[in-house]
């Protein structure tokens, strides 16, 4: 028996993963809606609408939905966040100047929506990369919200859905971190 | 003798150092975007009290219509030597002109370096401190903002209730944060899912993890 749908957003600033972070969890390939870029944001297309994917648990499907970086569809966010299971704001980790625009991101939709969230670090294969202990304190969170991660490796996307689930519903999963 | 002009080629800094230590009522009007003008009594050099058209401001306020007449490139002003009137109700503010100035600047001066990083205007705030130490001008916006912080507010809900413009509001925000005062709210926090929900996210949780195994 198929249950209600629930939603979780992924969000974060240009080039951060979003797309590949949602094609690594998605059952299905990915509804992108990639154009040109407009303004110069360091590579050619970008996601100008949403993502799409689609990943089911128990039966219960789970719409996963990523958020255009680009600042002109910063409207977008508090549409897509309402009702989300869980927030997922990714920011490279080898990229320090995007830091301020995720956290921006991530203090705005946090503060007005009722959404349980995790910061993801992408890019923690590369040598010189910010921990995520690191960014943490620079977003001023505690330890348990920011995961360090690989957007393209399943197993961490997996593993950011599974610390969102761990806050809310307040159980840590034995050996497991 | 008549002091009077144009911000165009006397900006407000300039006036304010040359005033020095005259007492007197300064107008300043003509400003673009406001219906009414400001009226900044000054007693041997130091202001007594701010009014924008007939009301009168409170510290914080007039702290913010100083800032805003410092970055204000067009407008008019007249200056009328004389024993100023003493403030209705009867507390003046007392601030030399030239402290002012010197703060004013440095307010002005930081708010264009902080403006890339500071918060969007609807991100909610709330206070984690209560006892704090803080320099004006921030000690007087946190003692006005501090009941409505308790609660969680944005900078466009404190500049709408207190009327200050909601930049400057932002950057007392972005301060206080800094300095460790204030923080977001997780409004995430302030409601806990229903047994029925939690129920439901912990059979996810296990699925996942089955997953994982």
């Amino acid at each position: 028996m198929r249950g209600k749908p629930l939603k979780l957003l992924v969000s974060g600033p240009v080039g951060a993963g979003k797309t590949t972070f949602i094609q690594s969890l998605s059952e299905i390939p990915v509804v992108e809606t990639d154009e040109w870029a407009s303004e110069e944001i360091g590579k050619e297309r970008t996601t100008v609408a949403m993502d799409f994917g689609l990943l089911t648990l128990d039966g219960v499907p789970i719409y996963l939905f990523g958020t255009p970086g680009q600042e002109r569809f910063d409207f977008m966010w508090d549409v897509l966040v309402e009702g989300a299971l869980g927030l997922v704001v990714l920011v490279p980790g080898d990229s320090p100047r995007d830091f301020p625009k995720a956290r921006h991101i991530l203090e705005y939709l946090t503060s007005r929506h009722p959404v349980p969230f995790v910061v993801g670090v992408t890019r923690q294969d590369l040598p010189k990369v910010w921990t995520p202990g690191e960014v943490a304190d620079y977003f001023g969170l505690p330890p348990e919200h920011v995961v360090g991660m690989n957007a393209t490796s399943p197993t961490s996307a997996t593993l950011a859905l599974i610390r969102i689930l761990e806050l809310v519903t307040g159980e840590r999963w034995q050996g497991v971190w | 003798m008549a002091i009077f002009g144009s911000l165009k080629d006397m900006p407000f800094p300039d006036l304010v150092g040359m005033l020095g230590r005259r007492s007197g009522v300064l107008e300043v009007f003509h400003l673009p975007g406001r219906k009414v003008g400001y009226t900044i009594a000054l007693d041997g050099g130091k202001v007594l009290w701010v009014r924008e058209g007939t009301k009168v401001l409170d510290p914080v306020q007039a702290r913010s219509v100083l800032q805003e007449l410092f970055r204000a490139e067009e407008g008019a002003f007249e200056f009328a030597q004389g024993t100023p009137p003493p403030p209705p109700n009867g507390q003046a503010l007392g601030w030399p002109l030239e402290r002012i100035l010197l703060t004013t600047t440095t307010v002005v001066d930081e708010l264009a370096a902080y403006r890339p990083h500071l918060p969007d205007p609807k991100t909610r705030f709330q206070a984690v401190a209560l006892e704090v130490w803080l320099e004006e001008p921030l000690w007087s916006f946190w003692e006005r903002a501090r009941p409505l912080l308790a609660q969680g507010a944005s900078a466009e809900d404190l500049g709408h209730r207190l009327g200050l413009p909601v930049e400057e509001v932002a950057y007392y925000l972005h301060k206080l944060r800094l300095a460790g005062k204030v923080a977001p709210v997780r409004a995430y926090q302030e409601t806990r899912p229903d047994e029925e929900k939690r129920g439901l996210l912990r059979r996810l949780l296990a699925s996942l993890m089955g997953r994982r195994g």
